[in-house]
């Protein structure tokens, strides 16, 4: 049988050979809004729980509270997403334990949320404790938490679904980071809509890295390719252009999503700075800093040192340094006149006109002799 | 005014460089005149930036305008000399490269859309380097610190300015040969002013260098369709594409050793002795011209090209070969000495930016498996490191009695000794941990691996055709 032939028989045996199951999409929301409560919960711990129309209020006193509901063993979600709202920042966590063990140990998947709405993803592909069985499930409150819980809605992927995304998951782009001249991710893969979402949040990446599955799949083929090859007695030269083939054809996939996250980061430098307006441009994770600056060396220019104060030291200091050169920065606040401070909102000028920081001075009287925004400006101790 | 100050810098190198080439491969032509082109524009300003730093370390001049134009100047006017005394100036002899040949529509097509597609992708990154401010580490507290440094004192500085009276010491970032911050500072004196996108621009010039360098070696094997899939292939390894459209010193170190290599590769390939006393010339001074690039480019890859060198490529058996190695080992020293000297008598150390002489040895297993996470994991080379091994293994022993098998050789040593220093050098662990300075010895060979696995490649799918050259009519 020719070999096209055999693959297409191949993926139709096993297309109809995979149980129904794989092609069975399965999703389970557990709502909190008045009357729509859909399952049993349990308090446990310091936690006190209020009904309001659109969820439930739930607040921990000096202990972490629980709120927790039974999962059956015929569900296994992979992948969910909760939605809370939030007066202020808080943390809490998707918490699991399974009831079969003998001793059971509570895993969690930590969330930080910011004041208002948020819809959290997480994805439970992959974790080892994450287990086929019966087991409680809910949201942990660390100490002094108070949070509206509306909705949690738990997803089955089928394969189908795994395959597509992770096959999208490839062309998802990293951005452009400080690393990337020293060397790039790559194409990570995720499974569910959760991951796929997530893939650069947490570095170096917890998802299956693309380039090794590609290693993997590629080597396997080019094994079948010489095994198929030596049985059906192919000359030594077609085997090898088949193999040559493939690797062609997977360098320039490789090179087409590679070569598209290089465009992106160029398209993205473009929008953001290079064709921005002056006063909206943000350059990369420097934001405004090259504007500021360039607001800041005229002042300085005459000047061999200045101080100088930022929101981190790197990379402000040595970037400094270069643009202002040959005036340099430092923080010789007793012999230097110029302050150039930079996203610092705990600097201040006081009325007495003297740079405090937190309140306290820290420098004689003097003159703000330019702003470039609340928290960054230049001063000038008045001799 | 900044594009009028580029191409007068750029000018002045590259004829300077084109005469040194010339001149150094003397009367028998071994380069095409493209050739000839790239390797003086790669070449010039390292060996241009030489000169002025041996006049300005000599007392003679300052980094200013003067500084700057009558080394070179000189330079060009007496190399000028020699090559008219030569017969040099104009190159009679014409390389004929291999000539067109047919290939199927669909390979035609499917390469033209790649070069298209790797166009656009340099087109974008020249774009943003020349739009963009100096955004990386090294760039800001190395390269163009200095290179600014050196413009706005006219001195060639050794120790930066830290602040609060602090300095950062000579035997750091100043222990890497100044050429390349020179270059800019050359840029920005003919300029009147620092600008960034200027001195941020040279690396294009590089890139360039690269690649038409990488092109014109394919060429004398191959025609110009599977040429261009060989650049083709090199842009599109991400840290190549990455660093060749920013303002760091790697690519400008890969486009030397790729000179170098090139040269090798020549001299391995012909029996003639006037043409092996050509290419042993030029292998010895594009030898010694990578040592001026960075101190990798000294220590690693410049000791590991001479050792293969002399092992697979110079020989002593006639009158003309032993001529051209004396005349090649003393351009070479001409090149190196004064540079170490300096090093020697301001204390410069041989590291990355640290010194490497009292460093400790241990076996660090965990750089190890930093290394195998680079090369499985991260698609910084893409398939390369599966592709380099399977096709050296697949060429089989044919090709190691090739003349190409001296620079798998090379390529295989450098990596074997790069790989060697991370793994067993404590100070230069963390480099390779932290995945920072792991890739840049790599890329600076990338050319070259690339060069070694076409060849390696098509030369076992095809049949390699014979390089011709012909008379040109005088």
């Amino acid at each position: 049988m020719r070999p096209a032939r055999l693959l297409s028989f191949a993926i139709i045996a096993l297309a109809v050979c995979l149980p129904h199951s794989s092609y069975a999409m399965t999703t389970r929301a557990l709502d909190f809004a008045r009357g729509q409560i859909n399952v049993d919960w349990t308090g446990q711990g310091d936690i006190s729980m209020q009904q309001a129309n659109d969820g439930v209020l739930l607040r921990s006193g000096n202990g972490t509270g629980m709120l927790l509901t039974t999962l059956g063993a015929d569900f296994h979600p992979e992948s969910g997403v909760i939605r809370v709202a939030s007066e202020a920042p808080q943390s809490f966590s998707f918490l699991w334990t399974m009831m079969n063990d003998a001793s059971p140990t509570a895993f969690t998947v930590p969330f930080e949320v910011m004041t208002g709405e948020a819809d959290k993803a997480f994805s439970l592909h992959g974790k080892p404790e994450w287990r086929v069985g019966q087991k409680k499930i809910g949201i942990l409150l660390p100490p002094w938490t108070t949070l509206m819980l509306k909705n949690i809605e738990l997803r089955q992927n089928n394969r189908i679904e795994q395959l597509f995304y992770a096959l999208s998951s490839f062309w998802i782009f990293d951005e452009l980071r400080p690393y990337s001249i020293n060397f790039v991710w790559g194409p990570q893969i995720g499974w569910n809509a959760a991951e796929r979402s997530h893939l650069y949040d947490v570095l170096p990446p917890v998802y299956q890295s693309g380039t090794l599955l590609m290693y993997q799949v590629l080597i396997a083929l080019i094994a079948v390719f010489i095994i198929y090859g030596r049985w059906r007695r192919t000359p030594r030269t077609t085997i090898l252009q088949r193999i040559g083939i493939l690797l062609v054809g997977t360098w320039i996939i490789f090179d087409l999503r590679m070569g598209g996250e290089f465009l992106s980061w160029v398209w993205h430098d473009h929008t953001t700075y290079i064709a921005a307006s002056h006063s909206d441009r943000q350059f990369r994770d420097r934001d405004a800093f090259y504007d500021f600056a360039a607001f800041a060396a005229p002042f300085v220019a005459d000047r061999e040192s200045y101080v100088f104060f930022a929101e981190y030291p790197w990379p402000y200091l040595g970037n400094m340094r270069y643009l202002t050169y040959p005036s340099i920065p430092g923080i010789d606040y007793m012999n230097d006149d110029t302050w150039v401070i930079y996203r610092r909102p705990d600097m201040a000028v006081n009325a007495a006109g003297q740079m405090t920081i937190d309140g306290e001075p820290v420098s004689p009287a003097g003159t703000v002799l330019g702003r470039f925004d609340d928290d960054s400006f230049i001063f000038r101790v008045t001799k | 005014m900044n594009l009028l100050a580029f191409i007068i810098s750029i000018g002045i190198t590259t004829v300077l460089g084109w005469l040194i080439v010339g001149v150094v491969q003397g009367a028998t032509t071994v380069l095409s005149r493209g050739e000839r082109l790239a390797w003086g524009m790669t070449l010039g300003p390292t060996v241009g930036m030489f000169a002025v730093f041996l006049c300005h370390i000599s007392g003679i001049t300052r980094l200013n305008f003067t500084g700057f134009l009558v080394p070179q100047c000189a330079v060009i006017i007496i190399l000028g000399a020699i090559a008219w005394k030569q017969g040099t100036l104009r190159q009679a002899r014409t390389i004929t490269a291999i000539a067109r040949e047919s290939h199927p529509r669909w390979m035609t097509l499917g390469i033209g859309l790649l070069c298209a597609w790797t166009a656009l992708k340099l087109v974008a990154g020249a774009y943003d380097i020349i739009s963009v401010p100096t955004y990386w580490d090294d760039s800001f507290n190395n390269w163009n610190m200095r290179g600014k440094m050196f413009f706005v004192t006219q001195e060639l500085r050794l120790e930066i300015p830290a602040g609060n009276g602090v300095t950062i010491a000579a035997q750091s970032v100043s222990s890497y040969p100044p050429m390349l911050p020179l270059m800019k500072t050359f840029l920005a004196t003919i300029r009147g002013q620092w600008i960034d996108s200027l001195s941020n621009g040279i690396h294009l010039v590089w890139l360039a260098g690269l690649l038409s360098v990488l092109y014109l070696t394919l060429r004398r094997s191959f025609d110009p369709l599977l040429s261009s899939l060989g650049v083709y292939a090199l842009v599109s390894l991400p840290l190549v594409l990455i660093h060749g459209t920013n303002p760091y010193a790697d690519i400008f170190v890969a486009a030397h050793v790729l000179i170098a290599a090139s040269a090798l590769l020549g001299l391995r390939r012909t029996q003639q002795k006037n043409e092996r006393a050509s290419w042993t010339r030029l292998l010895f001074v594009s030898i010694g011209v990578l040592a001026l690039t960075k101190n990798e480019g000294l220590l690693i890859h410049a000791s590991l090209l001479l050792i293969t060198s002399v092992i697979f490529g110079v020989r002593l058996t006639s009158t003309e070969e032993r001529k051209a190695v004396i005349v090649g080992l003393g351009m070479f020293l001409a090149l190196l000495l004064p540079w170490l000297s300096f090093k020697w008598m301001h204390g410069l150390t041989f590291g990355n930016a640290s010194s490497v002489s009292n460093a400790s040895l241990a076996f660090n297993a965990t750089v190890v498996r930093a290394i195998w996470f680079h090369l499985s994991r991260e698609p910084n080379w893409l398939l390369l490191p599966l592709a380099l091994p399977l096709t050296l293994v697949v060429a089989g022993k044919k090709f190691w009695r090739l003349p190409e098998a001296a620079l798998a050789i090379f390529v295989l040593a450098d990596i074997a000794v790069q790989f060697g220093l991370f793994t067993f050098v404590q100070s230069l662990a963390t480099e390779a941990i932290n995945q920072t300075g792991l890739s840049r010895g790599l890329l600076q060979i990338a050319p070259v691996a690339v060069l070694v696995c076409a060849i390696a490649l098509w030369s076992t799918l095809a049949p390699q055709p014979q390089l011709k050259a012909q008379q040109a009519q005088p």
